[in-house]
């Protein structure tokens, strides 16, 4: 299988995914974006990044629990799918054999 | 806990751009993370942030995952399928529907063309706007002479005085062809002679050699020639520098053709010779002038500058004194369309009023057209009240209705253009045939007249859908499936005036068309003051002129000959007279052209008073001949014995009147001439020989006795009122176009009329079928529909009678004679228009007439 590219902010979208386990949607990515690696991100970008990653197979999504502190409106959840979860595994595993590279870290 | 209140219209537009299965959850996410500020900051920068949050979401990320109902599949399959079903069952409707908008669009699409063409001229040149030409203004003691000519002593003024304008060059034209020729090819070409920085002015590409000093007055003998002539001397242009022609000139460098665009045409390029001192002075207008500006914002100071400097000299110089000259420095890219002609024109000008009278025409025929669509596209979207209703019942949204009405109108109207185009391109040959025009279908040529016409498609393919797709799509259904709507359908004011609107305009045309042909009849006509027909002009002059008209006079067919130094039918030549008993002071300038006696008797010119030049030409050089107009100008009791002076070194005299001839076009009125007996045969570059009976046998034998003559000169003739013609192209490529116009105009807008009344008769039968029940006789039935349609363009009639009438008289005005302007070409118009309105109708009128009331109302 020819190696797919993610791009940095997709990789980021799609870890948190994976933490937030079945509890991922897009104000909780927000925080957790924010409380993890302290960056402010804009909501509109965390949803489009997921409907692209949920197109590429990457994570797949469920609609659940409407709570009143969203007015009534339900969720969409999304969690991670082998697939995403491979291709998280290659990257990882990607950056680790460059950083073994790095000679300054040696 | 309370309400969140995100912003109404936020949720409205995201409503909107996101689609409907992510709608909720966004939404959701927005509340959440609104609620969330609001404890945080406060209402109102929670208010800020969801704001900004939502306008986040008008990415193409989100509005690209929305698919638009139309375009799925079923829909999509099911709309084609009900457009082309449409299109079948009125196959007659939409054939006239769609080809009235294509020839519109197609004459449209030309027009522009040829309008955007005529624009374009002489701005292919770099820096175009810098580049001006000096042409001049002569005041000739009553009569106003503009030419593009300026004074000789500009060059060196300017070189010395006027740092603004970075370049000047002189130019000239040889006048006529020149032969060139290289070992075995002969080539006939135009060429100017011009200085240096002619090459600085205009941006030539330059495919060999080398220009920098191709034109210096230190290298006579160097010439440069255009890519086109270089592959009809030599064959190909890549190798041909340094190549010496018969005559000696070398060729320099070989530059790219010169556009079709250009003012100035010519297929070579001399230096120009430095003047002698009489020859460059203030007073002599010899030569074109091109300079380029570094900066434009100077040309209104050194215009008013130089203005100065030549009212100076002019005025220090005694030859000169007294003369009243104007300098104007005019833009290279308006000396095409200029609202003034300017003699010396290097090539044909264009002429502005024609591109406004063709423009106005194709504004008119897409009106039209536009017009006839629109009618007919709503009459057939009534007709399919039905169709709509049905959809309605089980279950369209109103939407989809204005999607499938206005997208089948705007396919139509695609389909349209698409014909259009072809049209366009295949009469782009004849057209540029017509209008003398090199158009090849390229953007530069295409690119905006195709906007254009692509926005009267957009437009019309819109206005036509409007009216079926909101009108139809609000009625209710019960009320469209139970037959005519109680709204008054397409009998509206509007599309009644839409008709007049169309007959307004092709009634225009149609009288157009008659006026500008009585014009051209009348030119055709007019008592020229000489005979043109039977006269063979010789483009050339014959050293030995005398020998050559001695033996050719001897053979049958030849009635007579003589000579002349310029073209009958354009005269150009003046000088400046002067004589006794003249009360106006400054000089006047005079047309002169100078002939051999037999001039009065091959052109048929009348004597009116006095004698004509002696036979033999020696003794009668100084003898002058007038026409009427010059003798009315030197306002003496009798002309006869007048000296006149300037016209030669030691004067001359009028020995006799001559009848006015019209030696120029007439669109001027005739001017003072006067007429020179030449002894120098060198002088004649014109000959022209009147014959009698078969043509082709004469110019044989004319062709045969010229070779015998003159070895190095060429034979080119022409016929003298194929000359005279020539001077109303312009007039005749618009009377043709008028007639293809008028033909145009009146046959769609019939069309329209056809599909309105046959409308009309449809959705009134009933009410006609109830009034021959009550007694209603069939012709009365017959006139009350006839004339339903026929006072529409009875009134468009009256409407434009008078514009047309008007924008007639202004035409003519252009013309110093005219044919009588009279009220028949707009009662003939008129007319037309009524009748062929009139069989329009009848057809339907006549099924009203013919009306089985039974029939229609049992159908009920």
């Amino acid at each position: 299988m020819p190696k797919e590219y993610l791009g940095e902010f997709e990789e980021l979208v799609l870890t948190l995914v994976a933490i937030l386990d079945k509890e991922a949607y897009g104000n909780a990515i927000v925080k957790e974006i924010e409380e993890q690696v302290h960056r402010q991100v804009n909501l509109g970008g965390v949803h489009v990044t997921l409907y692209r990653l949920e197109d590429k197979g990457y994570i797949k999504s469920r609609v659940g629990g409407a709570t009143t502190e969203r007015g009534g409106r339900r969720k969409r959840f999304f969690t991670i799918t082998a697939a995403g979860l491979a291709v998280l595994k290659a990257m990882k595993e990607d950056r680790q054999h460059l950083w073994n590279l790095i000679p300054q870290l040696k | 806990m309370e309400n969140p209140h995100l912003p109404k219209w936020i949720v409205v537009m995201l409503r909107w751009i996101c689609p409907a299965d992510l709608f909720e959850m966004i939404e959701g996410d927005l509340i959440e993370q609104f609620n969330i500020d609001r404890q945080r900051f406060g209402p109102a920068p929670a208010r800020r942030k969801a704001i900004l949050h939502a306008l986040d979401f008008v990415r193409l990320g989100i509005l690209a995952r929305n698919s638009m109902p139309s375009f799925n599949a079923p829909i999509a399959s099911h709309f084609f399928r009900f457009f082309f079903r449409g299109i079948k069952k009125h196959a007659g409707y939409s054939f006239i529907n769609i080809s009235g908008l294509a020839l519109g669009l197609a004459t449209v699409l030309l027009m522009m063309i040829y309008v955007f063409d005529e624009y374009r001229y002489d701005r292919s040149y770099q820096d175009s706007e810098k580049i001006f030409r000096i042409v001049s203004k002569i005041d000739m003691g009553g009569e106003v002479l503009y030419t593009s000519f300026s004074p000789n002593a500009l060059s060196d003024a300017i070189k010395h005085d006027y740092p603004q304008i970075e370049y000047i060059t002189r130019a000239s034209l040889f006048g006529m062809s020149q032969s060139l020729a290289f070992e075995k090819s002969e080539v006939s070409a135009e060429g100017i002679a011009a200085d240096q920085a002619f090459f600085n002015i205009f941006s030539f590409q330059c495919l060999a050699g080398n220009l920098a000093t191709a034109l210096e007055p230190s290298n006579p003998a160097s010439i440069v020639i255009t890519k086109d002539l270089a592959i009809k001397l030599f064959g190909q242009y890549h190798d041909v520098v340094g190549k010496v022609l018969k005559d000696g000139r070398r060729v320099s460098a070989v530059i790219e053709n010169v556009a079709n665009t250009s003012h100035i045409h010519f297929d070579f390029v001399t230096a120009f010779m430095p003047y002698t001192p009489e020859m460059a002075i203030w007073g002599n207008f010899g030569s074109y002038h091109y300079v380029k500006f570094k900066d434009t914002r100077n040309v209104p100071d050194v215009q008013s500058s130089l203005q100065a400097l030549m009212v100076n000299r002019l005025s220090a110089d005694p030859r000169t004194a007294g003369f009243k000259g104007t300098l104007r420095f005019q833009p290279l890219t308006s000396i095409h369309l200029d609202e003034i002609s300017y003699s010396m024109e290097p090539s044909g000008k264009g002429n502005k009023q024609y591109a406004i009278i063709f423009t106005v025409l194709a504004v008119f025929i897409l009106s039209i057209a536009c017009i006839n669509f629109t009618n007919l596209a709503t009459v057939r979207g009534i007709r399919r009240a039905k169709e709509i209703g049905v959809r309605k019942t089980i279950g369209a949204v109103r939407i989809q209705l204005v999607m499938q009405l206005l997208g089948e109108s705007m396919i139509a109207a695609t389909i349209a253009m698409g014909i259009a185009l072809t049209l366009a391109t295949l009469a782009l040959g004849p057209f540029n045939t017509l209008t003398q025009k090199h158009i090849t279908f390229d953007f530069q040529s295409f690119g905006v007249p195709l906007l254009i016409s692509f926005g009267a498609m957009v437009l019309s393919g819109i206005l036509s859908g409007l009216y079926p797709a909101f009108v139809l799509s609000s009625v209710k259904a019960s009320s469209l499936i139970k037959g005519i709507p109680s709204v008054n359908m397409g009998g509206g004011y509007l599309s009644k005036s839409l008709v007049v609107l169309q007959f307004t305009f092709s009634i225009m045309i149609v009288s157009g068309t008659l006026v500008v042909y009585s014009q051209l009849h009348y030119i055709r006509n007019k008592n020229l003051g000489y005979q043109r027909e039977n006269i063979i002009r010789i483009h050339n002059g014959s050293k030995k002129y005398a020998l050559f008209k001695t033996e050719l006079l001897t053979h049958a067919g030849i009635k007579s000959i003589c000579a002349a130094d310029q073209d009958l039918t354009q005269v150009f030549g003046a000088g400046g007279v002067d004589w006794p008993g003249r009360t106006s002071s400054g000089p006047v300038l005079v047309h002169s052209i100078a002939v051999d006696p037999d001039f009065l008797e091959t052109m048929k010119i009348s004597l009116v008073k006095g004698r004509n030049f002696n036979p033999d030409g020696k003794l009668d050089t100084a003898a002058l001949l007038v026409n009427e107009e010059a003798a009315r100008l030197f306002a003496v009791d009798d002309p006869i014995g007048l000296p006149i002076r300037g016209i030669n070194k030691s004067g001359a005299t009028v020995v006799g009147v001559v009848q006015d001839f019209h030696f120029k076009s007439i669109h001027e009125k005739v001017a003072p001439i006067l007429i020179q007996r030449r002894n120098n045969e060198f002088f004649y570059n014109n000959i022209m020989v009147r014959v009698e009976g078969d043509m082709q046998q004469n110019i044989a034998t004319i062709e045969k006795t010229w070779k015998q003559f003159n070895t190095e000169d060429t034979f080119a003739y022409s016929f003298i009122d194929d000359d005279f013609a020539s001077l109303y192209r312009t007039e005749e490529v618009t009377e043709t176009l008028f007639k293809v116009f008028a033909g145009l105009g009146i046959i769609i807008a019939c069309l329209g009329l056809f599909g309105l009344s046959s409308f009309t008769v449809e959705m009134k039968s009933k009410e006609y079928s109830i009034r021959k029940v009550l007694g209603a006789s069939s012709s009365s039935l017959f006139y009350s529909s006839s004339m339903n349609h026929l006072t529409l363009v009875l009134i468009a009639t009256l409407v434009a009678g008078p514009l047309a009438y008007y924008f007639a008289a202004q035409w003519l005005g252009t013309f110093a004679y005219h044919a009588p302007l009279s009220m028949s070409p707009f009662v003939i118009a008129g007319s037309i228009s009524i009748l062929l309105a009139f069989a329009t109708v009848a057809y339907q009128s006549v099924r009203v007439a013919l009306t089985k009331p039974n029939e229609i109302l049992r159908a009920e």
